[in-house]
């Protein structure tokens, strides 16, 4: 097997012994044939699981008396609401910290070389444990959070009994989770940047900051926004951390879109509004498509 | 290098061709003439093992082959509202939340089998109070009908802990307590007071009144409206129609909830009972952080029975006891409010007729009393000669001959105190006025934003209107 | 860089590295620590034991307490689903992404564009219909149900890396196979899978690792409690009365250790792997 490294020399392939076989008729030779037929299980797949249920989601969701229901909703509102606070907030921060954090770990110390082998443990350990284990800590009777802060002659704060603390949890959850992850892409991005360009700058007596600022982000920047409307896009529909954190409570404050639709579907048996919440979600979800299908390719 | 527009219209043409071709729902299955058969899942093994016999039995007899599936309650409404919304049901769905949620709103969309035949068959046998809840109104048909068998209920009570009381040096016997009103609500925030004066240590943290006041918990509502009978509200009328607007019904309303509030912001209530889930209360109380605690079954002391814990059952026997829900402002004894939990067949099940026969098996006297019994004293059964059984009036026998202090507490409460069903048969928009936690929500809108009760009772009203006027 | 102010950096980055690792790994020690810690203690928070149990972990493997009376069932259908989602993303990417970077052919870039859109919508979106589809094909409460809407979001990302290390695979492959008179599926088994064998490793374990931490498509598809993997049934732990949670806490561990074990397996694959996708596509 040869073996192609990504960087360094890619070696010749090695020759394969194959009987050969009697040439297949012209037209199953076709390239855009055997392309097909390489690709019918994606294409499958995508009719079948992706385009096929949003065709006829978006269909039922054509019906204006659920828009009307929801809209009225005051949950609905609030839901909205929250849900720009969670996708605006959480991306920005996680993504800020994310770059600076891949700076950290470029640097071959012992401590950095600790945090790295160890920081990727929130991304691999599924969402709900972490969850839950957040959830206790933040309980306010037996939870060590307070626990700590009565301790230190400070009060108790029901950290998930009233809104503004509880979505910031739900943010700082996401920020935990993910961060690793998109700092492993930064990295490698920073990784990509030639160190010439660090050389000369050293050459020219540049501080931290100034690299940072002229020659580092600059060359991220492309990458750092694809990051950002990735990111927000599956903040956008993020189901299972404000659900498993918060369910919406107290009182449906908390919620956001995707758990809203699952409670207006699963809870209150109104198919519909389920899909209208969806459905309002939607432009701006094709709006970032649209925007990174012009941008990135596959 | 990206897509150009005109690249994507064409590729989504290609695929919405292809999924065209794929997406053709499949016509359903030939029915193989098993029954189907959804059950919830029981807070005991005993309990499901007892449900397993049983629907061996029916196999047996019956010669058809059922498919038995236990599941726990949340999942199983959410499974059961997908079935329904997805037209691909089970024959027969027996959920707790089934009396709140279910019959209700799909009696009225005419997605329920009805079972009136099965009713009268019976009905000799039925404890009336309890039939009602399956009564309900089908809009299609225009008129009500019984769209659910009901089987056994639950009903509010207290439980507090007598160990704490006697630390106290307070009376502990359920019988001494006092069940006026105020005093009674008074006891256990003496209780408090004069244990965290004791031993700050040990309780500093414990809290006289563990009443649920939380968005999350079904527990809220209904400690809303044992309260709200308490203050002689009514939601409702007979025929369903709102009338809580009713001066005297929302002056009950603006007291019960004042009276929420009272109790938290007067600090004998923990400040997390705001965001308490069903469970929590439970937990409290198992913690001992709290000295009482409202709940609406059996689960706390069936918990401490079967507490590996304690083999002798003291905490069961000695420690605890079941109370219950004090006199009215008014001195008038308390009416109390059964959740009857129910048993459908929705209508696109295949297999009508054998459903309502394993329905019918299921309940027969002794079969139903050996299920019943397996869940500890938990539910109350709807049919009287089950009732009748000595279990109920005498409970569990203690290791050293104690008496029971909380199954013939229930018992009392549904034999021989005033009690109706919950009112969600009378108008489906009740269920998504519980949904919505309206009433929690008015609750928080007190303790939380400070509102006065007025303004939140009105608030509250407001949004039960609405929702009741979406329904035509 | 003058010694003072490495020095100085060392130590920021020192000091650095504590916080961020306090950040990281303190609910994981607590969620441990949770599950070490006998039902008498449990409401007592601390941040040490004084008599740590296993007791929990032994209700969990001996399915000895209602909350995990089916705990190994629900382990086999999550490692089940898993698996299954593995083995066919593979499949799927690999052969999609030899056509993709190695065969010229007209409507290459329509599907890269379908692609593209598979990855990036969020797959909540379309968990109702989805939910309705398999609905009508009486699918629901089986594993395929699942197993396949995994596969369709877990395909786009490992089509994405396995194409962009493809393509940077020299062209001579195929001539080196047409010279041998190999024919495309030939060329494709015997030189290319060999071939892509790296990334191939990370987009598997992707894709187990996508299937294993799914919640609510397990959640919708799949019902009763012994067809539900396990982080259904965890959460169905927090909606009943008297969860014990340390009992909670000992089936979450179990339940992290897979991913984490795979993680530190194939980090060096999986972390180029994923990297790959993303950096090149800028």
């Amino acid at each position: 097997m040869t073996g192609t490294t990504r960087e360094g020399g890619l070696a010749a392939p090695s020759r394969v012994a194959v009987t050969p076989r009697a040439r297949l008729p012209r037209v199953l030779r076709s390239a855009t044939l055997q392309g097909f037929v390489f690709t019918a299980p994606l294409l499958f797949l995508f009719a079948a699981f992706v385009l096929y249920p949003m065709v006829s989601g978006l269909y039922a969701a054509t019906d204006p008396d659920s828009y009307r229901a929801i809209f009225g909703d005051p949950v609905f509102r609030q839901t909205v609401s929250n849900t720009i606070w969670y996708v605006v907030v959480a991306v920005n921060v996680k993504l800020v910290l994310a770059l600076l954090l891949s700076g950290v770990l470029d640097y071959p110390f012992l401590s950095t070389r600790v945090l790295a082998a160890l920081f990727l443990i929130p991304w691999a350990i599924p969402a709900l444990p972490g969850i839950l284990s957040f959830r206790w800590m933040l309980n306010s009777q037996w939870g060590i959070f307070n626990h700590l802060l009565t301790k230190l002659g400070l009060s108790s704060v029901p950290w998930l009994a009233q809104h503004d603390t509880a979505l910031a949890f739900v943010i700082i959850f996401h920020i935990w989770k993910y961060l690793p992850f998109w700092t492993i892409i930064f990295l490698a991005g920073r990784r990509a940047i030639p160190s010439e360009l660090y050389e000369a700058a050293a050459i020219d007596g540049g501080s931290l900051a100034q690299n940072f600022f002229s020659i580092t982000f600059p060359l991220l920047k492309s990458l750092y926004l694809i990051c950002t409307l990735l990111s927000m896009v599956f903040t956008l529909g993020d189901f299972t951390v404000p659900w498993l954190l918060t369910g919406g409570a107290p009182g449906d404050t908390t919620h956001v879109l995707a758990t809203l639709a699952y409670r207006y579907t699963f809870a209150m048996g109104r198919l519909e509004w389920g899909l209208s919440t969806f459905a309002v979600a939607l432009p701006i979800t094709l709006l970032f498509i649209g925007m990174l299908m012009r941008w990135v390719k596959i | 290098m990206g897509q150009s527009r005109r690249e994507f219209l064409k590729t989504t043409a290609i695929g919405a061709g292809a999924a065209g071709v794929v997406g053709f729902p499949a016509v359903a299955r030939a029915q193989s003439g098993k029954l189907v058969v959804w059950w919830n899942k029981g807070y005991y093994p005993e309990e499901d093992i007892a449900m397993q016999k049983i629907v061996k039995e029916f196999e047996a007899k019956q010669k058809v082959e059922v498919d038995l599936s236990f599941t726990a309650q949340e999942d199983l409404l959410k499974k059961i509202t997908a079935a329904l919304i997805a037209r691909r049901t089970p024959d027969v769905a027996f959920c707790f939340y089934n009396d709140w949620q279910v019959v209700p709103k799909y009696g009225w969309d005419d997605k329920l089998t009805d079972v009136s035949d099965v009713i009268k068959e019976l009905k000799p046998r039925y404890n009336e109070k309890m039939l009602e809840v399956a009564y309900v109104w089908n809009n299609k048909t225009k008129k009500r009908a019984y769209y659910g068998v009901p089987i056994e209920a639950q009903t509010m009570h207290i439980h507090y802990w007598r160990d704490l009381l006697r630390e106290a040096g307070m009376e502990d016997d359920p019988a001494k307590i006092p069940l006026k009103w105020d005093e009674y609500w008074g006891y256990w925030k003496k209780a408090q007071d004069v244990l965290r004066k004791k031993d700050p240590a040990k309780y500093g943290k414990l809290y006289g009144l563990g009443v649920t006041e939380s968005t999350r918990a079904s527990d809220t509502l209904y400690n809303f409206e044992m309260a709200l009978l308490s203050f002689n509200g009514e939601i409702l009328d007979k025929n369903g129609k709102i009338v809580a607007d009713q001066p005297q019904n929302k002056k009950a309303i603006v007291d019960t909830l004042k009276w929420f509030g009272d109790i938290f912001t007067s600090g004998y209530v923990p400040p997390d009972a705001t965001n308490w889930t069903d469970g929590d209360n439970n937990a409290g109380f198992h913690s001992r952080t709290l000295v009482m605690t409202p709940n609406p079954s059996q689960s706390i002391p069936a918990a401490q029975f079967f507490n590996k814990e304690d083999p002798e059952k003291k905490n069961y026997f000695d420690n605890m006891a079941t109370i219950e829900w004090p006199d009215g402002p008014d001195g008038k004894k308390a009416r109390y409010l059964s959740a009857v939990k129910t048993i459908i067949i929705p209508k696109d099940g295949k297999n009508q007729a054998k459903a309502k026969d394993f329905i019918k098996f299921v309940v027969e006297k002794d079969r139903f009393l050996e299920y019943i019994k397996a869940a500890n004293g938990r539910w109350f059964p709807a049919f009287t000669d089950v009732a009748a059984d000595p279990f109920w009036k005498e409970g569990h026998k203690g290791p050293k001959g104690q008496k029971d202090q909380h199954v013939p507490v229930a018992t009392k409460i549904f034999l021989e105190r005033d009690n109706k069903v919950f009112e969600h048969y009378k108008h489906p928009a009740l269920s998504q006025v519980y949904d919505e936690f309206a009433y929690a929500k008015a609750i928080s809108r007190i303790i939380t934003d400070k509102w006065t009760a007025d303004k939140a009772a009105d608030e509250m009203i407001e949004r039960m209107k609405a929702i009741f006027a979406q329904y035509k | 860089m003058k010694r003072r102010a490495r020095r100085g950096l060392r130590l920021a980055m020192l000091a650095l590295t504590i916080v961020m690792l306090v950040w990281t790994l303190f609910p994981v020690y607590y969620m441990v620590l949770l599950s070490l810690t006998p039902t008498n203690d449990l409401f007592q928070p601390a941040l040490y034991i004084d008599h740590p149990t296993l007791r929990s972990y032994i209700y969990t493997m001996g399915q000895d307490n209602p909350f995990v009376r089916y705990f190994w069932q629900q382990l086999l259908t999550s490692l089940t689903v898993s698996l299954w989602t593995m083995a066919l993303v593979a499949i799927i990417a690999a052969m999609g992404s030899f056509a993709m970077a190695r065969m010229k052919f007209r409507f290459r870039r329509y599907i890269s564009g379908l692609t593209l859109f598979t990855y990036v919508i969020p797959s909540s979106f379309l968990a109702i219909p989805f939910f309705q589809m398999m609905a009508g094909y009486d699918l629901i409460d089986t594993k395929l149900a699942l197993v396949l809407a995994m596969v369709t979001f877990a395909t786009p990302y490992a089509l994405w890396v396995l194409s962009d290390y493809a393509r940077s695979l020299p062209p001579e492959i195929e001539e080196a196979g047409a010279i041998d008179g190999a024919g495309t599926v030939a060329t494709f088994f015997y030189l290319y899978v060999p071939l892509i064998v790296p990334p191939l490793i990370a987009i598997g374990t992707y894709a187990f690792l996508y299937a294993w931490n799914e919640y609510l498509y397990a959640l919708l598809l799949l019902t009763g409690e012994q067809h539900i993997p396990l982080p259904v049934a965890m959460s169905n732990f927090l909606t009943t009365d008297n969860a014990p949670w340390n009992l909670l806490m000992a089936v979450s561990t179990v339940y992290s250790i897979p991913p984490v074990v795979l993680y530190y397996a194939f980090k060096r694959y999986l972390v180029s792997g994923l990297v790959s996708g993303a950096v090149s596509g800028t």
